[in-house]
């Protein structure tokens, strides 16, 4: 991969590309995710990061993950099963269209409810619900410019607090002001955080997405976040602490 | 002219006098900060001072320095890093305040272990585990597990990693020399004895919360606690004291239930190369006389490994316990169902393990997606204990578990119990009449 993400960079005409987590898969080829982006543009107080994303299932070939409707993503979501490996892999979904009263069964019609989702495009959702619910940064460490995009500050000197959950945002709400906020508003329980004040090292794991990893370091003032994992949401989070 | 110009000026300082909602001050009060600084200090090239003068001023709020004082280290976590340094080069050898002689430290335990840095170097290949630099750590405090005279253990194996929410554990598995002897079994007991040394207790687990920490044996696991666990999906805090589950009742606190959860894992998904093992007279396990190595990439297949461990049966032991019948009623005597489980047999083939969520229980795991790579590493991951994976290359083989302690498996609260009758009888209204008040001669009046 180390050859491989800047060959797809330059490709791409992105201006980062890095390695954003591995789905894992039924059959053992995993899915190797790479997030990009180019600017970030900031509208009040609201981030969006235009992301690309390519998976790759050997780490040397890299594909385009192209994004997907809403409506299918709805269904997409209601799919439990771990991902089966074959990027041309159909799933069916149950899903009663609007409007009608009874769905008919399958067998009969197409348009009968059962619709199909690709792998190619549950993989696109599944990166998507994590990222919603993690895509963590050190709060300040974006800054919006003049022009209203986002950029990194800078003058980030640091975490004042870092082993407190405020101290991280999530990247759509990375420009939040405020003393509260960032993690701790999420979910109570929902991440666990670990800070080694002797290495300067703080370390966030998501239970609500298990395999969801977030370090800062204080010292180099790096930060980095990886997710490895089926992809599906912990549903039993609440029994489970 | 000169109005529209005086104007001009003032919208022009009206813009630059506008003060900002993120720091303080105005871009005009920072100008003129920088301007009154730059005549004070007349530094040498006022040029180059600006930006870093400017800009510096501007994020701290014009006074302190950019520096960010972090929390300071708490001896804790310091004390942490200088254990792990610990586990590196040869130990100290303590001297004794008193004289200043070294104290005689008793000589080191004779133990056995595997190569841990060879199976650190597969798992590598395959993407699972700890890391190599973790694994370094992790040879070393086995080393020093072993060499503890005090606990005295024969063998020592890595089980794993388990992850909690406030600290992690790292789980060493061990045969202690001279294992504790079984009490007396209190007659007419009502629940079903643990296995004492054998079975779902044949290794004697050891946990740390952090590598060069102080390791804790954990106590044997009983029936109970493994069958309460199985009702349960919790997270590990950390802290072995915590308190598990109000309901249902778990029978201890979390090192049980962690040891509950070790005792299934364990007898789950410990593997070994099909073949390699077979069950002698006394139903242990030895060496075959033949084994053939299969090229490597074959060992990805569930039908090449085979479960090392004795099956965990419903009732929470790996051999069923079975009531005595009563004297006379041998024959007809019935058992429960749980007593008359027979599960798979020893060494049974990964093969035959039920489908998880759909699909295989078990996934491949190669280190090269290209099978024509020469000297490849294969394993299996497990999908119902996610976190568990087992490797081989040529003539090694081991296992880890690395992950949460979870099941995945469709969690179902237990239900509430039923709730429990008041009275003995039915609430139903009687229809009789109430009884008669006795006679007022007797005594005890009563008031109806």
């Amino acid at each position: 991969m180390d050859h491989s993400i800047p060959i797809k960079r330059s490709e791409a005409g992105l201006k980062s590309l890095v390695l954003w987590g591995r789905l894992l898969a039924r059959n053992g080829k995993d899915y190797l995710i790479a997030e990009g982006y180019n600017n970030a543009t900031a509208k009040g107080k609201a981030v969006s990061f235009e992301a690309k994303f390519y998976f790759s299932q050997d780490g040397a070939k890299w594909a385009d993950l192209p994004t997907v409707d809403a409506d299918t993503a709805a269904r997409a979501v209601k799919l439990r099963l771990q991902l089966s490996g074959d990027p041309a892999f159909q799933y069916t979904v149950d899903d009663a269209a609007a409007g009608t009263a009874a769905p008919e069964p399958a067998a009969d019609s197409e348009d009968s409810g059962k619709y199909v989702v690709t792998e190619v495009q549950r993989l696109w959702c599944t990166i998507d619900s994590v990222n919603n619910a993690t895509a963590v940064q050190p709060k300040g460490y974006f800054i919006a410019n003049a022009h209203n995009q986002v950029v990194p500050n800078r003058l980030f000197s640091g975490l004042e607090y870092p082993d407190k959950l405020e101290s991280y945002v999530h990247r759509s709400a990375a420009l939040e002001e405020g003393k509260g906020g960032g993690l701790a508003g999420d979910v109570r329980g929902s991440w666990s955080l670990h800070y080694d004040s002797f290495k300067g090292v703080a370390v966030l794991r998501s239970l609500l997405f298990p395999g969801y990893c977030f370090y800062y370091s204080s010292h180099d003032l790096t930060w980095g976040s990886l997710y490895v994992g089926h992809g599906l949401q912990n549903n039993d989070l609440v029994f489970m602490l | 002219m000169a109005s529209s110009s005086a104007a001009q000026v003032q919208e022009a300082l009206a813009l630059l006098q506008k003060t900002s909602s993120t720091d303080g001050g105005s871009l005009y009060e920072q100008l003129t900060n920088l301007i009154v600084k730059v005549l004070d200090e007349k530094p040498a090239n006022p040029v180059d001072v600006l930006e870093t003068a400017l800009l510096n001023k501007k994020a701290a709020g014009g006074a302190g320095n950019t520096e960010v004082v972090g929390p300071a280290a708490s001896i804790a976590d310091t004390a942490r890093t200088v254990a792990a340094t610990k586990l590196f080069g040869a130990s100290d050898v303590p001297i004794d305040p008193e004289t200043g002689e070294p104290v005689e430290v008793d000589t080191p335990n004779e133990y056995e272990c595997e190569d841990i840095l060879g199976d650190a170097a597969l798992f590598d290949a395959l993407g699972v585990g700890l890391g190599r630099r973790e694994m370094m750590d992790v040879a070393l405090a086995v080393k020093k597990l072993g060499e503890d005279p005090r606990k005295a253990v024969a063998t020592v194996r890595f089980f794993g990693k388990f992850f909690g929410t406030h600290a992690d554990y790292y789980v060493f598995e061990t045969t202690l020399k001279s294992p504790p002897e079984e009490p007396e079994q209190q007659p007419g007991e009502a629940e079903v004895p643990l296995e004492w040394n054998s079975g779902s207790n044949g290794y004697v687990y050891w946990v740390s919360n952090y590598l060069g920490g102080p390791l804790t044996q954990l106590p044997h696991v009983t029936p109970a606690q493994i069958k309460a666990a199985r009702s349960l999906k919790r997270l590990l805090t950390g802290r072995l004291s915590s308190a598990v589950s109000s309901y249902p009742v778990f029978p201890g606190n979390e090192a049980n239930f962690l040891r509950a959860q070790i005792a299934r894992i364990s007898c789950t998904t410990v593997v070994c190369p099909a073949g390699l093992f077979v069950v002698n007279e006394e139903g242990g396990l030895e060496n075959a006389e033949e084994y053939s190595q299969l090229p490597a990439r074959e060992m990805g297949a569930t039908a090449n490994w085979s479960h090392r461990y004795p099956h965990l049966k419903k009732q929470g032991r790996c051999v069923v316990h079975k009531r005595e019948a009563p004297e006379g009623e041998e024959d007809s005597f019935e058992w429960t169902e749980e007593e008359q489980e027979e599960g798979p047999e020893q060494l049974a083939a990964l093969e035959g393990d039920e489908e998880v969520g759909g699909g295989a229980a078990w996934s491949p795991l190669f280190s090269s997606s290209n099978e024509h790579v020469k000297n490849q590493v294969a394993g299996l991951r497990s999908n119902l204990w996610p976190g568990a994976a087992c490797a081989c290359q040529g003539s090694r083989f081991t296992n880890i578990y690395v992950g949460w302690g979870v099941k995945n498996a469709p969690f179902v609260p237990l239900p509430p119990p039923p709730v429990s009758r008041e009275y003995d009888a039915a609430l139903v209204e009687s229809a009789e009449l109430p009884p008669k008040p006795k006679p007022e001669g007797d005594g005890e009046g009563q008031d109806e």
